[in-house]
């Protein structure tokens, strides 16, 4: 069937996007249909008060592709990103810890870090470096199809096990050792320091609904170094004007491109018959045709609210229902008349990155326990940011943004804006009083606003039964549906879970190839 | 350990062979004498009265209640009018038969759905974003199965809906006594007939208002084992017995589709999609590759081969379900999956799988038999089925 375009996208976040740009690069027609009204749905810039800028719900762009950036030539269509701006682990009691843009130890306020710690950090630097430096150029492809090895793939695979080969026996064993860990393990055996504990443990909570007990939350960490290697703890990317910029830069690319963007398009259904994707219908009844339809929502909302369930097979269904995609993070956006105090060191530095506060690993395990049972933690896990200081544009004059990531946020939390000022107090004493304005998205609001099924930060739960050849499903990593010409390019496929563009990249390869091959039908 | 059907006072009372088989976790009775010849008479004769309460029900009702019914059966449910009854196949994704069984459309959005095994799980599965409620009724809902010529006058006699004006695979609502029960003209002895679908926890009452003003109508109670032997004659397929459930299988051979059990009829293709669709068309294109057929030992040959031992022919007299080989010149080429004596049409007859170039009528081939502790092969001939269907049935 030869459509009106070649390829429609649904929806413009930054994966749709990248997809969209890709394939308009490799000469398709291509339309991308977003329903919000404007473009990047989780990454996009909101304000929380008039004249005040804020990324609404991941702070950051350390992780995202330098291909994807240099491949889009995102510069040139007005991205500018900061220098890792650091990270700092403060505790009530008001002991600190600082690390630089590169994730050296910077400053350690009163608390005494041990020889130990410091030998013991750089060495799990180095087990982290070799084992991403290892399995980081997973991501960075569509994986091999395992059923049907190619020569390409079997070469892919080949090299993939030569690098774990030259971890040598005792990296190795630790790289196997390491993966399905708990991180409070992982810092367990190695950290004396509550703080220097606390800051690691805290990279592994980045997968949504996981308390640092959990095993696998070490997977979780080394996901977001293998879309982006960097050091550990060398805190946030800000994009200059937010993350909205980031979307809009890439939007740029993919219009230079050639593709069309088409902001509140809201799609109603994705049209199939007899297992062939036939284009879609939109809200307003208007129908898309178009031989190749790429979905940027997540995989459960493609294929069972999108999709007509009675076109897949019923075992299918059922997968795709259990799939893990669950909330449990919240975002607080505050617009403030000017910066708090600082928790006792040097304020410019201190907070200059991520601030995290959840400064024992226990307590970040107690502020999951709390949304387990239902509720929101007396000191929920958090990490703040001050983009403004990075970027005085985000706010008026001499005012500034702050905004707090959650972790332990019940799906509909009451005055959530509230309780968290009052968690951010007990470290930033005054914080609560500068603030004039804030948004909210607890898990509901994120389903609501970007459609992403319950509020799930990465489409799909980020573990390791839900990662490269499991993600979305098992027998499903290679982007591709059982509906014939229907692609998934959001975060919910193989390399996604997070700001990297690698999905949107991979998948576009991968159809561009199937078209090549003649594949798609 | 298996438990009473609702009739299971009366029938456990008559039962004076204590001859019980299990049905889905139930007793239901085997026969309820010594040997099954009144109660298979009564089939063909009279009326047999018979508990099938242990069949699953399933309602399903709601505004996506059709489309669920598309969605998993092969048949187009939406030429089955409110208060019509169909017979349909249900496969698996691979286009392979799950199970077999009626469906009534109650009205617009409302079936009833009886099955064999459970089925609930597939129900629920096939309906990811559909508007509807599925609710297990298979306790709730006794049925009783009354076959037999003279089964329309037992209903005029007692039940106050139309049993004149109720043609083939339709139903009709009313009461008996003052217990309101569905009847469906349907059933699984290829005989004229109903079934009649009960409020289980009123249950006896009909039982007993059946046999009541049957008397005169010769209705007897009859067990399953005379009722096998009716379907094996009407032609009627078992699953697990017949064919092996997709969902029981072992291995894909074991599988059936419904082109191999003659099913191809209630396989409609162009209806929209539906579970198994895409295998189906590609296998209707192939054409099956072995079929269901009726298979009829020659008497001579038989008589024959124990003479030459000094023997009489062992028949069965209760459908034998020991699956055994058939042979063509080539070896073996199927098997007989059910096998009995019709004392109706004096002829030693079964159901039996073959590969499709043996399944045309008349085709010869043999059967396995152990004669004199000696595996022996008689001849016999593939024929049409049914063996027995009296046009009563549909009149
Ligand atoms: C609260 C929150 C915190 C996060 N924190 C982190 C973090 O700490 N670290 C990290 O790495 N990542 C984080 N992320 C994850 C990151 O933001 C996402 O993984 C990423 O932005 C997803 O991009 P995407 O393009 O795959 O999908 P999305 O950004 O979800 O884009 C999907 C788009 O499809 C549109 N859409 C959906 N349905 C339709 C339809 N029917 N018709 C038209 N358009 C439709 C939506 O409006 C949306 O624009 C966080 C996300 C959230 C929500």
């Amino acid at each position: 069937m030869s459509g009106r375009y070649d390829v429609v996208v649904v929806g413009a976040g930054h994966n749709g996007l990248v997809a969209a740009a890709y394939l308009a690069r490799a000469g398709k027609t291509v339309v991308v249909l977003e329903r919000g009204s404007t473009v990047g749905g989780t990454a996009s810039t909101i304000e929380p008060a008039p004249g005040f800028r804020a990324s609404a719900c991941f702070q950051s762009a350390e992780t995202f592709s330098p291909t994807v950036s240099r491949e889009l030539r995102l510069a040139a269509h007005g991205l500018e990103l900061s220098a890792p701006r650091g990270m700092a682990v403060a505790a009530a009691d008001r002991r600190w810890l600082l690390f630089d843009g590169n994730g050296r130890l910077a400053g350690n306020g009163s608390d005494p870090i041990a020889a130990a710690d410091r030998v013991a950090l750089a060495d799990l630097e180095r087990l982290v470096g070799r084992i991403v430096g290892a399995l980081a150029p997973l991501y960075r492809a569509a994986l091999p199809e395992l059923e049907a090895l190619g020569a390409g793939d079997i070469l892919d695979l080949l090299r993939v096990g030569w690098r774990l080969r030259r971890l040598g026996r005792r990296d190795m064993r630790e790289a196997m050792r390491f993966l399905p860990m708990s991180m409070r393990d992982v810092v367990e055996e190695r950290f004396e320091s509550e703080l220097l504990a606390a800051a690691i443990a805290g990279l592994g909570l980045q997968g949504g609904w996981v308390g640092p007990y959990a095993a696998g939350t070490a997977f979780v960490a080394l996901h977001h170094q293998m879309q982006n290697p960097r050091a550990l703890l060398a805190g946030p990317v800000f994009v200059k004007g937010g993350l909205g910029r980031l979307s809009e830069a890439l939007s740029l690319s993919a219009q230079a491109a050639g593709v069309e963007v088409r902001t509140e398009a809201e799609v109603a259904r994705i049209d199939a018959d007899a297992g062939r994707s036939q284009g879609l219908t939109l809200e307003t009844g208007e129908h898309i045709e178009a031989s190749i339809v790429v979905s940027d929502a997540d995989p459960r909302r493609t294929l069972l609210s999108l999709v007509d369930p009675g076109q897949l097979a019923p075992e299918f269904i059922t997968a795709v229902s259990n799939v893990r995609a669950r909330g449990g993070v919240g975002v607080v956006s505050f617009a403030l008349d000017a910066m708090p105090d600082s928790p006792g060191g040097p304020a410019e530095a201190l907070l200059a990155g991520r601030v995290q506060i959840g400064a024992s690993v226990v307590e970040q395990e107690r502020a999951f326990d709390a949304m387990q049972l239902g509720g929101l933690a007396a000191r929920p896990f958090l990490q703040l940011t001050f983009p403004s200081l990075a970027d005085p544009d985000m706010a008026p004059d001499g005012k500034h943004v702050a905004t707090a990531w959650v972790l332990g946020v019940p799906d509909d939390a009451d005055s959530l804006d509230d309780s968290v000022a009052a968690a951010i107090e007990t470290v930033l004493p005054g914080f609560t009083s500068r603030v004039v304005g804030s948004v909210v998205a607890t898990p509901n609001d994120i389903e609501e606003r970007y459609g992403a099924t319950n509020g799930c930060l990465f489409d799909v739960d980020v573990s390791l039964d839900q990662a490269l050849f499991l993600r979305p499903l098992p027998g499903w990593y290679r982007y591709r549906t059982p509906l014939r010409g229907l692609y998934l390019c959001g975060s919910g496929t193989h390399a996604g879970g997070g700001i990297s563009g690698l999905p949107g990249r991979n998948a576009a390869r991968r159809i561009i190839d199937d078209l090549k091959a003649g594949k798609v039908g | 350990m298996a438990v009473g059907t609702p009739f299971h006072p009366r029938t456990s009372a008559l039962n004076k062979s204590l001859n019980w088989r299990h049905w889905s976790g139930y007793f239901t009775a085997g026969c309820y004498h010594d040997f099954i010849q009144p109660e298979y008479a009564a089939i063909r004769n009279k009326a047999a009265l018979i508990d099938v309460s242990p069949l699953y029900k399933y309602s399903v009702e709601g505004p996506g209640a059709t489309a669920l019914m598309q969605r998993v059966f092969t048949r187009d449910v939406s030429k089955c009018s409110p208060m019509q009854a169909i017979y349909t196949p249900w496969c698996d994704s691979g286009g392979q038969v799950m199970q077999e069984g009626t469906v009534f459309r109650l009205d617009d959005d409302s079936y009833q759905v009886n099955a064999a095994e459970p089925t609930m799980r597939w129900l629920r599965l096939n309906s990811a974003g559909l508007d509807l409620t599925i609710a297990d009724r298979s306790a709730a809902v006794a049925a009783l199965a009354l076959q037999g010529p003279t089964s329309r006058r037992i209903l005029n006699a007692c039940f106050d809906g139309d049993v004149d004006g109720l043609r083939f695979f339709h139903l009709v609502a009313g009461t008996i006594g003052s217990v309101p029960v569905t009847v469906s003209r349907t059933g699984y002895t290829g005989d004229l007939g109903y079934e009649v679908w009960i409020p289980a926890d009123r249950a006896i009452a009909v039982w007993d208002a059946l046999l009541d003003v049957g008397q005169p109508h010769g209705i007897t109670p009859c067990g399953i084992l005379a009722m096998d032997v009716a379907r094996v004659e009407a032609g009627f397929i078992l699953i697990d017995v017949d064919y092996i459930s997709a969902e029981r299988a072992l291995i894909p051979e074991h599988t059936s589709s419904p082109y191999e059990l003659g099913l191809g009829w209630a396989v409609k293709l162009d209806k929209g999609n539906f579970v198994g669709r895409d295998a189906l068309v590609a296998e209707s294109a192939r054409g099956a590759g072995r079929r269901v057929v009726g298979i009829c030992i020659d008497w001579e040959p038989l008589e024959e081969i124990h003479a030459a031992d000094n023997l009489m022919p062992d028949l069965p007299q209760l459908a034998c379900r020991e699956p055994v080989p058939v042979y063509a010149a080539e070896g073996q080429v199927g098997r007989v999956t059910t096998r009995c004596w019709s004392t109706l049409l004096k002829k030693y007859i079964g159901i039996a799988t073959v590969e499709a170039c043996y399944a045309s009528p008349g085709t010869a081939v043999e059967m396995e038999l152990t004669v004199n502790f000696r595996r022996r092969r008689v001849p016999a001939a593939v024929v049409q089925l049914p063996h027995f269907r009296p046009p009563r049935m549909r009149e």
